[in-house]
């Protein structure tokens, strides 16, 4: 037998049994999930369950819903007016996670690289924590900066640049702003992740076995980073996306976003199936996302074998 | 009195999935006795160490204790103490509390724990280092401290994984002495689990050879080595070296050379047997020297001599079979030079019959 | 590639990056002590914003919305989070959960928001401090899971098959060996969990109902346009929030010398 073989019996031997038998065990591990996988399901599964099958009703005058089912409300979500709507959020979305990466890219390589395990901590420290300080905070600073008695006019106007203020906020512009200033954290991280992974050994090999910088970037270091990469991408672009107080405050509704769209259906026109046939395309546009984001990790992984 | 048995195993088995840990494991262990289970990592000893100490039911079988059987008794409830091998110590509690954690459990008086734990720091040296944790420790120091917490509830028996395993090479000579000695000093019986077969003899007074599960033979370390009961105890204990042969009536034949007179051990006529010889019993002979005694004499080539300390290591390449031989002697005696050729004898007396251990 | 991360260009970058981070909530804070109303006309410092915060009833009572919620919310996250973290650790091989428990964080606050909002109308469970305790607390159970599984993963079994064997049965080895161990993790996760509970905006936003939390307090100030005093009650927020991630961090660190043993697995 070749089990026999292998170094350790203990390899298929997991934690060390306490004297429990393998069923007091396994009872005691459902105990640890279940109550988190109910809480789970009440509140998270159903919830979101629920607004997928209310998608498919009708929403009455005063907010009531009529259980018909149908597909009315996707057939309006088609309406120029919505998805127009749903398209600009896909584009400021997708600025805003291309200027994160950009910006993000040799900040993340400049942490990792300094030698002292000590200075990129510090300078981790500080890149991540504005991320945990209070979002509206931080989106509300850039309105002191931008709005037209605000510092950057003011400063503008005292050097004699221009006479009257300008129109720094409520354009697409201050969207991808707030968005970026909001999110970079969260593309550094794992940039800095992936970065830091590589070996500057893997780097020095490589060129001593011949291989032209270019080639060393495609072969080694593009596979490592790439998880890195699309785990920024994934984290900017979903927040972004769904965004509700970034656009309602710095683009003062000229630049509005599917999440205010939806945030509207609920609060004020008080149509719940149609807010819901937004989530639902919200939530397909997320998975849209994530399946290209397994496509790109499979392909990545197989060019890592390839080469 | 000292022949008492303290620890009894009984035909021990245990899987994990579809390895057998533990395959009809039977030792018995005896009182105030230095027992050591050697072998290869993936044999079982440390699975049946933690059995003995209560992690881990066994499939089938039975641990007894004093003569009483230890059945599905947790950890807690067994008199028995183990050393880790990773030492284990608590990191977040102070050299003394973690050697004071066993008697605190059995919810003795404070003024008891306290003149017990001053003794056993006593006795591990360590006084100087009572207030300290873990991690201001070196790893000589973290090994004393979980003898020391092993030792302080005067189990019956002390259970040791790999107790030397993390030290550096000086440290743990030091320590196989030094544990041998505390041994003694306290009067404890010991079953130390090693890899290291220079260990085991150093410190054991028994020994159990185990592989695959099983137990290969339990002997002294002096019969170990003088009387192996198969070819792997016989390599896995010191060098030896190995000519292959076939029973027949009355004894061993290699090719080439006449019968040799040896007990078989109840192997069939006709099955393959190894003869092997320690290389200190092996004779290089010079031109033309002839030997008394009975023995094989191989024609054939020495390969390198190499000298450690006052002894000579010589490799001769025998000529029929290709089969190396290592020749030691006392470096004064020996002076061939590397690729000429040679002779050597090996004395029937010397000679042992070697089954292959049981699959 | 040879003169790695000794390039310049590099440094100014990072310093105009870290400017960037800072610099719009520097000016914030800077401005919460300005003793005029204007942004561009620095009167003179003085606290008088902070006064007025004290006397404002609705940002209070909001504040103390905010702590409640947090206070309950981190409490249940972090009892759930840390069974979590142990079943998953040790208790369950499944891959299908292990991916399954960091869903809860990728689901957008509007999804989640809207789903809980429907939810609870659904059932006519009342919308306020309960229902954004149940919010606050999915998303937090993951967070916490997560924190106090990476201290466990660095734990050594060994020290609590230790005390097993040196007497001491499995409930008080838990409570005397385990937790402690683990206690930093706890922590961590509590102060995380709390930090992000106090700030959150959307899905409170959605299930709060009639009850304003402080960031909903906020945003209604906020739309109404730029006043000194949320200058002062913001400054008071970051800096609280960033008193409390350092300290989590403090607690997270793996100590030296706490990273258990080195031989880890019992080689048979």
């Amino acid at each position: 037998m070749t089990a026999s073989k292998t170094p350790t019996s203990g390899a298929g031997q997991p934690a060390p049994e306490v004297g429990f038998t393998q069923r007091a065990r396994a009872r005691l591990g459902l105990l640890t999930v279940v109550p988190t996988l109910t809480w789970w399901v009440i509140f998270l599964v159903l919830p979101i369950g629920l607004v997928l099958v209310t998608a498919f009703f009708k929403g009455a005058p005063y907010g009531e819903i009529i259980y018909e089912p149908g597909f009315g409300n996707l057939v309006r979500a088609t309406d120029p007016l919505y998805l127009g709507v749903l398209w600009h959020s896909v584009v400021i979305a997708t600025i805003t996670t291309a200027i994160c990466l950009v910006l993000g890219y040799p900040a993340a390589y400049f942490i990792a690289t300094r030698p002292q395990a000590r200075t990129r901590t510090v300078l981790l420290m500080l890149v991540i924590l504005p991320f945990w300080t209070n979002f509206l905070i931080r989106t509300y600073a850039w309105i002191i900066l931008l709005n037209r008695e605000g510092v950057v006019n003011g400063i503008l106007k005292r050097i004699g640049l221009i006479d009257e203020p300008l129109s720094l906020l409520y354009n697409d512009a201050a969207v991808v702003l707030g968005l970026v200033y909001g999110y970079l954290p969260l593309m550094i991280l794992p940039l800095y992740a992936a970065i830091e992974r590589i070996n500057p050994q893997v780097l020095e090999a490589a060129a001593d076995l011949g291989a032209r910088p270019l080639r060393v970037l495609r072969t080694v270091v593009l596979p490592l980073i790439i998880p890195g990469v699309v785990a920024g991408v994934v984290f900017v672009f979903v927040p972004s996306l769904g965004n509700i107080p970034v656009p309602e405050l710095l683009g003062g509704g000229r630049s509005e976003m599917i999440g205010n769209l939806i945030n509207r259906q609920f609060l004020t026109t008080r149509d719940w199936p149609f807010g819901s046939m937004l989530v639902l395309l919200l939530l397909l546009i997320l998975m849209g996302l994530l399946v290209l984001q397994s496509l790109v990790l499979r392909r990545n992984r197989k060019v890592r074998i390839d080469d | 009195m000292s022949s008492q048995n303290v620890i009894s195993i009984e035909s021990a088995v245990k899987r994990f999935g579809d390895v057998i840990a533990l395959d009809r494991v039977s030792i018995e262990i005896r009182e105030n006795e230095f027992f050591a289970l050697l072998g290869p990592s993936g044999c079982g000893k440390t699975t049946l160490l933690r059995a003995i100490a209560g992690f881990g039911v066994l499939d089938s079988g039975r641990i007894l204790l004093d003569g009483k059987d230890l059945g599905h008794s947790k950890p807690y409830d067994r008199p028995v103490n183990m050393m880790f091998q990773s030492y284990a110590l608590f990191p977040h509690m102070r050299v003394r509390d973690n050697i004071a954690y066993g008697l605190k459990a059995d919810h003795l008086p404070k003024n008891e724990i306290e003149a017990r734990v001053d003794e056993v720091l006593g006795i591990a040296d360590m006084h100087a280092l009572a207030d300290r944790r873990p991690h201001e420790l070196s790893g000589g120091q973290r090994q004393r401290v979980a003898l020391a917490r092993a030792i302080i509830k005067r189990p019956r028996v002390l259970l040791l994984d790999e107790p030397l395993a993390a030290l550096d090479r000086k440290l743990r000579q030091e320590m196989q002495i030094e544990l041998k000695r505390m041994q003694h000093e306290i009067g404890l019986t010991f079953v130390v689990v090693t890899h290291d077969q220079e260990e085991a003899m150093t410190m054991a007074d028994r020994i159990a050879v185990m592989r695959n599960g099983r137990v290969l033979q339990i002997a002294p370390p002096q019969e170990l080595y003088r009387r192996p009961a198969d070819r792997f105890v016989a390599s896995f204990i010191g060098t030896m070296n190995l000519l292959e042969g076939t029973t027949v009536a009355g004894g061993v034949t290699i090719p080439g050379h006449e019968t040799v007179p040896i007990d078989t051990g109840g192997a069939g006529l006709g099955s393959p047997l190894a003869l092997g010889i320690r290389p200190g019993d092996v004779r290089l002979l010079t031109e033309g020297e002839e030997i008394d005694e009975a023995s094989i004499v191989l024609a054939g080539i020495v390969e390198t001599t190499a000298f450690i300390g006052s002894q000579s290591h010589t490799l001769v390449r025998v000529h029929e079979t290709a089969v190396a031989i290592t020749v030691t002697a006392s470096a004064s005696t020996v002076l061939v030079e590397d690729g000429s050729p040679c002779r050597v004898a090996l004395p029937y007396t010397a000679l042992l019959a070697l089954p292959d251990p049981p699959e | 590639m040879t003169n790695r991360g000794r390039n310049p260009l590099l440094v100014v970058y990072m310093g105009a990056l870290l400017a960037f981070l800072y610099l719009p909530i520097a000016i914030l804070i800077v401005l919460s002590f300005n003793d005029s109303k204007l942004a561009m006309v620095w009167r003179g410092f003085s606290l008088r914003w902070y006064e007025e915060l004290m006397h404002d009833g609705d940002m209070l009572t909001s504040i103390r919305n905010t702590l409640v919620i947090a206070l309950i919310a981190t409490l249940i996250s972090v009892v759930f989070g840390t069974l979590l973290a142990f079943g998953l650790e040790r208790h369950t091989r499944s891959a299908a959960l292990e991916n399954g428990v960091y869903l809860p964080l990728m689901i957008p606050d509007v999804v989640t928001g809207i789903g809980l909002l429907s939810f609870f109308t659904a059932i006519t469970f009342p919308l306020g401090t309960g229902s954004v305790i149940i919010a606050h607390s999915v998303w937090g159970i993951a967070f916490a899971a997560a924190i106090v599984r990476t201290r466990l993963r660095g734990f050594d079994r060994a020290v609590e098959e230790a005390s097993l064997d040196l007497g001491m049965r499995e409930v008080p080895t838990f409570l005397r060996i385990t937790l402690p161990i683990i206690w930093p993790g706890i922590v961590a996760a509590a102060l995380v969990v709390f930090t992000l509970s106090i700030d959150e905006f959307i899905i409170a936003y959605f299930t709060a109902g009639q009850t304003v939390t402080f960031p909903i307090q906020v945003y209604s100030m906020i739309r109404f346009g730029v006043t000194p005093e949320i200058n002062a009650v913001a400054t008071i927020m970051l800096l609280f929030s960033m008193v409390l991630i350092l300290t989590a961090y403090l607690f997270a660190r793996p100590r030296p010398g706490r990273r258990s043993a080195d031989a880890e697995e019992p080689t048979t």
